[in-house]
Order: structure tokens, then sequence, then C-alpha cells
């Protein structure tokens, strides 16, 4: 199908709206990583949707900021979503040396500034636009900073409070090696999960936490560690129950009923 | 050990902007969220308020969305379509799912979806005048048919069988129209 033929066939505009089946909207997307004309003609349409959308709307204040507090309020208290922290130090640590951290952001800020300064002095006139850039840059940087630094503190929180039980749950034999931490409020009533040891689970399987009390035994699921890998290792869950032990087993994609034993990867009792 | 299997770096510099954007929200990076917000709030604000015709819902509801958009960046898939898309297509459905709600119900039982239509209807007032005039000599020009197809296919979330439903005319023909009505207002856009 030539450029002329693919435009005019009214392909491209169905392709915006989202209403091409999940193969030709592939081939298309193909076609536009290879065509600046169909990429155009693309964000051309693509375009004109968003200005009719943007006619429909008078406010134009549109607050980052609400949507950051939405996350944090929904990451923090409400959902047991994963938390994205690289930092394996900040977890193991009890007590987190924030006002260091603290203290090392706001000398970085200041020789972010003073080089700023520094480079003004030496050309007014060139500088007096690229710092205005600098500053953005420094405040998007800022505000980045203090984001990570605000969820991190009430992960922390948790972490650190002192009605926290630290439960450490070791590896069975599918996986000796593995060691997971269990930070329990037991006031908040959440668990952070520092579950970094675990292997990759393969496609189509997640690690799914489990309470359990043991006299009789009862697994209670407190939730999955969806999309875990590397990165993504830290988990915040809800805890009502009166656990006596933790365990984590490997389970189809979207949890099970009940553990599967035969994939218990860790295990560790609460009296500890 | 499997976990410790690295992936590939993507070659940021040499992506086109939006794409580097969007490959950096997937590694959930708050500047380049901010960035895409600036880039797509207002229109996204806009779609929802065609469905619940209250900016301060929508402007709630569109904090719900890019909530999502946050939590499920890691879910877009480029080779599905356009980003533009996946979020529009998220705002709908929040959009609809407010639609359906009780708080919705009874506070709007007389609403109409239309929204091209009540915002032509809607009386010049306040400091609203110029932004409602520029829409309307847009859509004046458009036939009122070009206006219930491109509401349907892009805002209400129709399919192409339910819009040929909605206006009543052959599946196959809903199609072309819509690539001539988007043409003719590309156009008058190029003339504004």
């Amino acid at each position: 199908m030539s450029n002329e033929e693919l435009i005019s066939s009214g392909e491209l505009e169905l392709y915006v709206a989202g209403l091409l089946s999940e193969e030709r909207n592939q081939q298309i997307a193909e076609i536009i990583t290879q065509n600046k004309a169909i990429k155009k003609e693309v964000e051309d349409i693509e375009n004109v949707v968003m200005r009719l959308a943007r006619e429909s709307t008078i406010n134009n204040n549109q607050d980052f900021s609400e949507v950051l507090k939405k996350i944090v309020t929904n990451r923090i208290e409400d959902d047991p979503k994963i938390i994205s922290l690289d930092s394996k130090a900040s977890v193991e640590q009890k007590s987190f040396p924030f006002s260091k951290v603290a203290g090392w952001a706001a000398a970085a800020v200041f020789l972010i500034l003073f080089g700023i300064q520094f480079k003004t002095n030496n050309d007014i006139s060139k500088t007096l636009n690229t710092s205005i850039e600098d500053k953005e840059a420094l405040k998007d940087s800022i505000q980045k900073q203090n984001f990570e630094l605000n969820y991190k503190e009430n992960l922390l929180a948790t972490i650190t409070s002192e009605h926290t039980k630290i439960i450490e749950l070791a590896g069975q034999d599918i996986s000796p090696s593995s060691q997971v931490k269990v930070f329990w409020d037991t006031k908040k009533r959440k668990v952070v999960i520092d579950a970094k040891t675990l292997p990759q689970p393969p496609k189509g399987m997640v690690y799914q936490v489990w309470s359990l009390t043991l006299e009789p035994l009862t697994p209670t699921s407190l939730g999955l560690l969806e999309n875990y890998n590397s990165k993504n290792n830290l988990f915040v869950l809800e805890n009502t129950n009166t656990s006596e032990a933790f365990g984590i087993t490997l389970e189809p994609a979207g949890g099970s009923q009940s553990p599967t034993l035969e994939k218990l990867y860790v295990l560790g009792t609460t009296d500890v | 050990m499997n976990y410790l299997i690295f992936t590939a770096q993507p070659d940021f510099e040499n992506m086109p902007e939006l794409d580097r954007l969007v490959q950096q929200l997937k590694d959930k990076n708050v500047v380049a969220f901010e960035e895409l917000h600036k880039m797509y709030a207002k229109n996204i604000c806009g779609a929802i308020n065609v469905i619940v015709n209250d900016e301060t819902i929508a402007q709630e509801i569109c904090q719900d969305v890019f909530l999502k958009v946050w939590q499920k960046a890691d879910t877009y898939n480029p080779k599905k379509g356009r980003f533009f898309t996946w979020l529009l297509n998220i705002a709908r459905n929040k959009a609809i799912d407010y639609t359906r709600s009780k708080r919705f119900k009874t506070q709007k039982k007389n609403h109409s979806l239309d929204l091209f239509v009540h915002i032509l209807e809607k009386p010049n007032e306040g400091s609203n005048v110029e932004h409602y005039e520029c829409l309307k000599r847009m859509l004046k020009r458009l036939k009122e048919k070009c206006v219930e197809l491109i509401n349907a296919l892009y805002f209400k979330g129709c399919t192409q069988a339910d819009a040929a439903d909605l206006l009543s005319i052959p599946i196959g023909t809903v199609k072309s129209r819509n690539r001539n009505c988007l043409k003719e207002l590309r156009k008058n856009l190029e003339h504004e």
C-alpha cells in the first residue's frame, strides 16, 4: 500500500482513535517508525483530536502536585502497589540518615547554584538564557528529590516504627539462598516486604505473600508481588491478621486461593 | 542466578522526544512524568469534560487518570498504539465509570453527553467568550454529522459498529466519513 493509499484509506484516523485490530495496530506502529510521511500524518491527526479535547475545557491549571500527592497517598496508605526504591542500603538500615542525605543534597544544590553563578560572571548575556533553563532543571530536580524523599520517609516510618517487628524469612528447599525481610508495623497494620533476593519469577507466575496462623495452620493471602524484578523488590501490603508466620510462594499470575506448598520459597515465624 | 540478568539500556539520545519521555516514565522517572503531564493534562481533562460536563469533576478524574498512568506505565506498549490513544482510553473509561456512579446520577440527571452540542449552545459569558468562540468557529464549519461521529469515535469510545448504529449509517461509511471530517477540521485549524 503506498503512502497516499494508506493516508486516504481512513485507517490512520481509526488508529489514533484506537479502533483497529491489534495486528493492524502493530503493522501501523511499525510503518510509523520507518516512514516519516505517515508519522507526520498520524501526528497531525492526533493534534486535531488533542486540540478538540483541549478546547473542551476552560481549566488551564492542571496541578501536577495534586497528582503526586495522590500517588504518594495511594502507595503508602491505600494500595499495596510496588514501591520502586533502588537503594538497598536505605531499606536494610533501621534508621536512615536523612539529615545527612539532606545535607549532601543541600551541598549539591549549593554547588550547582554556585556553578550557575560562576558562569554568570563570565558571560552575563549568554548565561541569562541558560540560567533560566538551569533553574528550571534545578527546580525539576529538587521537585523529584522531594517527591522521592517524601515517599521514602513514609516507607521508612513504617520500617522504623517502634511498633514494627522485623521477621526474617529463610529460603526453603526450592530456593535455599533466598532471604526475605518482613517489617510488620502492628499498629498501622502494614507490612513492608524486602524481597530482593528472590529469583526472577518465570513468565506467567507471580510471588504471593501469605500470613499464617499455626494452630490450626491457616494461610491468608496478603497480596502479590506484582512486577517483581531487580529494581522493584520492595512492597507495602496491608496485614490485619494476627500473623504467627509469613511465607512467600510462587503462583500462577493473578494469585491462588491457597498456597502451593511445593513452591514455597521463604518462610519465617514472627516469634523471633 | 536469574535475577542478576541485566537488560540493555535504551538509547535515549537518539530517541524522539516523546518516545524518550514515555520510556523514562516506564522507568518511573518523575521529571519525565511531569513533562508528559504538562503535554497532555489539558487535553485529557478536556476529553473527560466532554463526558462528565463538569470542570471540577473532570479535573479530579484527570488526576486519577495520571495516577493510573504512573502506576500502569509499564503496561503501555507502543506497538499497540499511540501514547495519546492509550491516555485517551484510560480517560474515557474513568469518565464513563463516573457517569455510571450514583454521584453522577444524582447530580446530573438530565445531563446530555453530547459535549460539542453542549458547548455550541453554551451562552457566551465572562472570560470564556473567546475560548468558546474559537471552538464555535471551528465546529460551525463542520457538518453536524461530523461532530456526532468524532464525538462518538474519539470521546465516547464507540466502536465503528456502535457509531454506525448511533448515526444510522453503513459501517463502511464510518471510516471514510471520519477521514473526511477530520480532514475538514484540519483544514479549518490551518486557517485559524
